[in-house]
């Protein structure tokens, strides 16, 4: 059997989200162990997927790409979120979302949460890019708290999920692509300037590997992109059995029209983030 | 010098059209001949940056991704159900929404099979596409029943009479598998099960593929490298890239960008609600589906 579906970015992060959800190590981390997800626009569903309600907190994504720049969300700055200085220590960060034994816990710290953590316990982080062979990279700020992350995870074997929509593709390699983003070398930028890290060793989770979790159905990309609303979506031919395709079409048809809150973003001229080094307020697309 | 950027879709789609236009081909064909345009919001900035004016037709694009479905535009879809010819054999060359740029003047009217007669290797055509692999390979996808749709007449037609096709495309149609696969994973069209919208196969495109990066590259020298995609709150299908070049190229490039951000396409979408939609060929025809409503 076959069948032909669009996904935009924000509802493929939705289907994701289900399939991150049903991930045996992600179900036994939340009833026996920790989840901690980095607050973003692809983790967002994840913890609706896992509690079944809403983040509560006042901010729902961090670092983000957005039609001005590179930006950090307004509740993160205000909320000492994000580094205030930079001899800010990152791993005294709060603002990460965690779910122990299946409960919200309110009151943590990066480093605080990576000292918890077990080869049990899952760490689940959106990426920013995703290359033709599977290797994902993200986008790091000045005095990001990636490093610690990462620096745990080698010490305490946790797993890594990192969920991506196929809106991220890159045309060239991961690796090529960190080369080029030396941050420190920047003349000009949009926002913040980032450079990008590698992240091998974690689960990758995109459009095709959620529907094969969900539905045993295969999926292929035919095209990308498309307008009013559906920039960045993906079609793909879904095809298996008529039970797995009809599956696949519930969690498609599920995800269909899933939308994310609205981004809160400071205005240049007051922000309080201290390494935003190419300020676009004065430009006229902001 | 190094720069990180971050271009929308339709900021793109701006970059790639001053590119375009500056291509050797296409002053050649705006000086001696025609440039042909398949209407949509890649070739319409093509157009504006030609003519220095949004063109005004009443069909300014035909088929499109959009959140609710694979869909076309209303113009089109009128034409469609009054002219039943349209969706035979002949239909794809009977197609008469071109752009055509002859002589610094645009028309539409004029149908393929007849701007065929008079096409040679001076003029160029230019036609958006929906997929490009990460060979550079670019794919369109065919909703019209004729197997190849026009785009399919036109690549017979430039075998023939030797003119240049040009496809402008963003990253953001970016796809992980080669176009050969995708157009076999598209090719069984007709016993799909399940469709949103029209049902599509996907046709492999040769020709001149000008992207973000070629267009950095033609525009002034520097170099583009995609570290990053993807974005929220209008972001979405969004690229980021790091150019380095002389300082001279990188300072050009800036200017280019900066030039762009903030584009927006100048003509309006018309898409019919769903539950008053004609369509007989649209499997979501009568709106039912949660996701369709306006």
């Amino acid at each position: 059997m076959l069948a032909q579906v669009i996904l935009t970015p924000a509802e493929s992060k939705k289907l994701i989200a289900k399939a991150v959800a049903k991930l045996d190590v992600v179900r036994q981390a939340a009833a026996e162990g920790i989840i901690v997800l980095h607050p973003s626009s692809s983790t967002y569903f994840i913890f609706e997927e896992l509690i079944g309600v809403k983040p509560m907190t006042n901010h729902w994504v961090c670092g983000v790409v957005t039609p001005r720049g590179m930006c950090v969300e307004m509740a993160m700055a205000l909320g000492g979120h994000s580094p205030q200085s930079a001899e800010y220590d990152p791993g005294k960060l709060g603002g990460l979302w965690a779910i122990k034994k299946g409960k919200v816990i309110t009151e943590n710290t990066t480093s605080g949460l990576m000292e918890q953590m077990t080869s049990n316990d899952v760490y689940i982080k959106g990426v920013n890019a995703l290359d033709t062979q599977g290797n994902v990279g993200i986008l790091c700020g000045e005095r990001g708290a990636l490093g610690i992350i990462l620096s745990a995870w080698k010490k305490k074997k946790f797993t890594l999920v990192f969920p991506v929509g196929l809106e991220k593709l890159i045309p060239v390699s991961i690796r090529q692509a960190a080369i080029e983003a030396k941050q420190a070398k920047y003349e000009y930028g949009m926002g913040l300037p980032a450079g990008l890290f590698p992240c091998p060793g974690g689960k990758t989770i995109t459009e095709i590997e959620a529907v094969k979790i969900l539905s045993g159905a295969v999926a292929v990309p035919i095209a990308s992109g498309g307008l009013g609303g559906a920039e960045g979506a993906t079609t793909l031919i879904i095809k298996g059995t008529d039970k797995q395709v009809r599956k696949a079409i519930k969690y498609i048809e599920q995800s269909k029209g899933a939308r994310l809150p609205s981004l809160r973003l400071s205005n240049c001229s007051d922000c309080p983030v201290p390494h935003c080094r190419f300020p676009v307020g004065d430009k006229h697309w902001v | 010098m190094r720069a990180q950027v971050t271009l929308l879709p339709t900021e793109s789609k701006m970059l790639i059209a001053k590119a375009l236009a500056n291509m050797h081909e296409v002053k050649i064909a705006l000086t001696e001949g025609i440039v042909v345009m398949h209407p949509s919001s890649s070739t319409l900035f093509l157009a504006e940056e030609i003519l220095g004016e949004v063109p005004e037709t009443e069909v300014w694009m035909c088929g499109a991704i959009t959140p609710r479905a694979a869909c076309g535009d209303d113009a089109v879809k009128v034409w469609m159900t009054t002219h039943p010819e349209a969706r035979g054999k002949g239909g794809p060359e009977s197609f008469p929404f071109s752009w055509v740029i002859e002589k610094g003047k645009l028309s539409q009217g004029e149908t393929l099979a007849s701007l065929f007669t008079r096409m040679g290797p001076k003029d160029v055509y230019v036609k958006g596409v929906n997929a490009i692999d990460p060979q550079g390979k670019a794919g369109v996808l065919i909703g019209n029943e004729v197997e190849g749709g026009t785009i399919g007449k036109v690549i017979s037609a430039q075998k023939q009479k030797g003119f240049t096709i040009i496809y402008p495309v963003g990253l953001e149609k970016l796809i992980p598998v080669s176009i050969q696969e995708a157009v076999a994973a598209a090719r069984d069209r007709l016993n799909l099960f399940y469709v949103m919208g029209s049902r599509c196969s996907l046709l492999l495109c040769e020709g001149k593929v000008v992207t973000e990066l070629k267009a950095i590259s033609l525009l002034t020298g520097a170099t583009a490298i995609p570290i990053a995609a993807g974005g929220v709150d209008g972001a979405e299908g969004a690229i980021t890239l790091v150019v380095s070049g002389e300082d001279n190229q990188v300072l050009r490039a800036i200017a280019c960008i900066e030039e762009v951000k903030g584009a927006k396409i100048s003509r309006q979408f018309r898409q019919t609600d769903c539950t008053k939609c004609n369509d007989e060929h649209c499997s979501l025809r009568g709106g039912i589906k949660p996701w369709l409503k306006n």
